[in-house]
């Protein structure tokens, strides 16, 4: 019984593309930490890219940012059979508790393992990039690699995991596990802060209880010299040892809460699954209820105009149900969600310049928080121009779309403004992020033009350069993935031209020339 | 009057989905049935502007479908076979906004005729869930409601009724009769007491040529009194009828074989004359057209 859940799973997985795409997120950012040499954690110095000491880090910011990925994973096995009703046919079936609750966790296990050992192929296929900085690099030690993915990649998968399999196993809710996955990184979050505005030099209960490790490796390799961060490997001892089983053990309880709180009947889960299908089934059942209100009908009649005036209408119609579209998906507000903590996190210690505390002035914040936004905003251009070209092939309603009295280039031209509009709105929310955390630090002297300067006319041209790019992609390349996958080498394309000295602005797209704007220079 | 003339589509496979067919379909309801993959699904496309016909053309009153596909678009309704939804639009919200495509673009006329419809189709109650958590037959009332926002002077639907139940499917029926007493309304279907219950005209097609077209009364009225029916308990004797008569039909009938047959002389041997109905048509042209 075990066997077939978890061989289920697994095939079914792997069947999936979502599992790749996510296999390829994770690997996107150990990539660019080593090819792009300022990208990753390390910084500038004489640590090398892929050490010990960088994959460390890599590895557990992969994984803290990534728990979006991990919900992702571990929330569908059970939510499938409850959002396609198939619960029905499943608990009428003697089927074990066992097999079907473990089975679809290690399912999900394994797969998760999968996914983050991109982190290390990414890391490995960094180091093989011609432009990558070779003087950085140290020879793939993947015995190294996985003794680290083992203690902080596996032990989060299995915390992690864990957690949102018996949150979603009890809620049988998709939305709190998201939210569950946002309660952690508050926690996180308000631990950092408390650390921080401490300012001691004692870490170790904050590292004990900081689920997503951060606090505690950082703390943990603070003093190590240069030849101990391109060599040491931490062991299961003291604060590590500690803060490990503190989440293993958070992990296990998940999992045991989970198997003996969640009812194998199809009765109890029909009637405590969440209430919205149930209500919409019950809609249903009373609309079959009623009688036809009248049989012949009596449409009222109407005038069509198909004037300029219609056009702009059209397009704005189009325009709004295309964003509306994009802005009620889950994943859109996950990634948001994720640009958030990362855009107030970095915002925060923008004064911060190499260990000096400065004023964080309007440039250095512009500079931080669109720095920082910018990798998440190109991900939305690029992957929502792929589902507002595909949308109605993909919900299947393009023949009613192509019979509409609508000209090609109002479709056309309202897919780039909804995406535009969404850009706009993300931008702003970017600018926003920066104004308070300028506040937070108790800096109040915003510069409310130059930052409209900078993230308007600047930054936003950029992003929506991009979403022209990938519209364009998306359309000519007839493939979504495909040109997916095209939009994300052109990304790596720059690098190399760079490398092939090729930088003259006039041929390469999207990009300007790099500038500094300070206060004293202007 | 729609008038099509030798309709002829080739797919790029070498499927000859339409081999040139030609029909004249004046206002009411037209009725269309054929085996699956028989070109139905083709010839409507065609009509409904989605693909382009290698030859033929088809004119309604003198607008040219073929060549003026925003024109014919202004004053289309269609439902195809299969179609999805957005997921998270409303039906309200999603109806408003097809009304806008269409160009009803007065607020007043526009909330009318949108709500006229959520009525018509029993969606009131749920008119403001998400269309992703529609059932089935939820579903398909919305596409009917869609199809015939802006007064449509043509009608398409595919395959309408698939997926609703007897009472749905009677509703939808009488509202599309009576919408569709002044305007063309073409209806394919499988099930053939569709047609016979609502059309004043039908076309048979099969294999993507059209083998009867007529009205339904006068296509059962040519084969009265010449359809037979007999009961045979084995399949034996089932097969030696097939070979010795042109049959139309079998059932199984309580266990046993109720074979029909086509005959202009009165036969005996056990046979015994039935009231013929469009269903044996039905079924005596598609035998008689069967490629052999």
């Amino acid at each position: 019984m075990f066997k077939d859940f978890f061989l289920f799973e697994l095939k079914l997985r792997f069947k999936s593309v979502s599992t790749y795409i996510y296999f390829l997120l994770a690997a996107l950012l150990p990539f660019f930490s080593i090819a792009a040499r300022d990208f990753g954690p390390v910084g500038s110095g004489k640590v090398f890219l892929n050490s010990p000491y960088a994959f460390l880090l890599i590895t557990t910011q992969v994984l803290a940012f990534g728990s979006i990925l991990v919900a992702a994973i571990f929330g569908p096995p059970i939510l499938r059979d409850f959002n396609g009703d198939t619960y029905q046919l499943i608990f009428t079936k003697p089927i074990s508790k066992f097999g079907y609750l473990v089975g679809r966790w290690a399912g999900s296990m394994v797969t998760a393992i999968f996914v983050f050992s991109g982190i290390a192929v990414g890391t490995a296929l960094g180091t093989l990039m011609p432009w990558a900085d070779k003087l950085r690099i140290a020879p793939n030690d993947f015995g190294m690699y996985f003794r680290i993915y083992a203690s902080i990649g596996i032990v989060q998968i299995f915390f992690l995991g864990s957690l949102f399999f018996c949150v979603a196993a009890l809620t049988r809710n998709i939305v709190v596990v998201y939210l569950q996955g946002v309660a952690l990184f508050a926690f996180y979050l308000i631990e950092l802060v408390v650390v921080i505005a401490s300012n001691k030099l004692e870490r170790a209960w904050a590292s004990i209880i900081d689920p997503f490790g951060l606090i505690m490796v950082q703390s943990l390799t603070r003093y190590w010299t240069v030849v101990e961060r391109n060599a040491l490997v931490p062991h299961w001892t003291g604060v590590f040892l500690y803060n490990r089983l503190v989440w293993l053990s958070v992990g296990a309880l998940a999992l045991l809460a989970a198997y003996a709180l969640f009812p194998m009947s199809a009765e109890v889960l029909g009637s405590r699954r969440s209430t919205k299908k149930a209500e919409e089934a019950r809609a249903g059942e009373e609309d079959e209820k009623k009688a036809p209100r009248r049989v012949a009908a009596n449409l009222p009649s109407v005038t069509q105009i198909f004037d300029g005036a219609t056009t702009w209408k059209q397009l704005f119609s189009m325009t709004r149900m295309r964003f509306f579209n994009i802005v009620r998906e889950i994943p859109f507000w996950a990634i948001t969600l994720i640009m958030l903590v990362f855009v107030l996190i970095s915002g925060h210690f923008a004064g911060n310049n190499n260990g000096v505390e400065v004023w964080p002035v309007t440039f250095l914040m512009v500079l931080v928080v669109s720095g920082q936004s910018g990798l998440f905003l190109y991900i939305i251009g690029a992957l929502y121009a792929g589902e507002v070209i595909w949308r109605e092939r993909d919900v299947r309603f393009e023949q009613i779309h192509d019979s509409l009295p609508l000209r090609d280039w109002t479709d056309f031209v309202s897919k780039f403004l909804a995406l535009a509009m969404v850009e706009t709105v993300l931008a702003s929310v970017v600018l926003v992020c920066g104004v308070l955390s300028q506040a937070m630090t108790g800096f109040f002297r915003f510069e409310l033009g130059h930052y409209a300067k900078e993230i308007y006319l600047i930054y936003l041209p950029q992003l929506l350069m991009v979403v022209l790019l990938a519209l364009f992609l998306q359309t000519v390349l007839g493939n979504k993935f495909v040109a997916h996958a095209v939009v994300v080498g052109f990304f790596i394309l720059i690098p190399i031209l760079y490398a092939w000295g090729i930088e003259k602005r006039m041929y390469l797209y999207a990009e300007i020339t790099p500038y500094t704007y300070s206060d004293m220079n202007g | 009057m729609l008038s099509i003339r030798n309709l002829a589509k080739t797919y790029s496979g070498g499927v000859r989905a339409l081999r040139g067919v030609s029909l004249d379909i004046p206002p009411g309801m037209f009725g269309l049935i054929g085996p699956n993959g028989a070109g139905k699904s083709t010839f409507m496309k065609i009509l409904a502007t989605l693909l382009d016909p290698d030859t033929g053309t088809a004119t309604l009153d003198g607008l040219d479908l073929i060549t003026n596909k925003d024109e014919t678009r202004r004053l289309l309704g269609y439902l195809p076979q299969e179609f999805g939804v957005y997921p998270k639009m409303s039906a309200i919200d999603m109806l408003n906004h097809l009304a806008v495509m269409k160009g009803i673009t007065k607020s007043g006329e526009r909330k009318e005729i949108v709500e006229g419809l959520l009525q018509q189709t029993n969606l009131w109650d749920v008119r403001k869930k998400a269309l992703g958590g529609y059932s089935g037959g939820m579903k398909q009332r919305f596409g009917i409601a869609q199809a015939l926002l802006a007064n449509p002077k043509l009608i398409i639907v595919d395959e309408p009724t698939a997926g609703l139940d007897p009472a749905e499917r009677n509703r939808f029926l009488n509202l599309l009769s009576s919408i569709g007493r002044n305007v063309v309304v073409i209806l394919s279907t499988h099930i053939v007491a569709d047609v016979r219950e609502l059309c004043s005209r039908m076309a048979i097609i099969s294999s993507g040529e059209l083998i009867l077209e007529g009205v339904p009364t006068q296509a059962i009225e040519a084969v009265k009194g010449r359809v037979w029916s007999k009961v045979v308990p084995t399949d034996g004797e089932r097969e030696a009828i097939e070979k010795a008569y042109p049959m139309i039909s079998m059932h199984r009938v309580g266990g046993l074989n109720e074979v029909r047959v086509y005959s202009e002389t009165p036969l005996s041997d056990g046979f015994l004359p039935v009231e013929a109905d469009l269903e044996d048509v039905y079924f005596r042209e598609l035998s008689r057209h069967r490629p052999n």
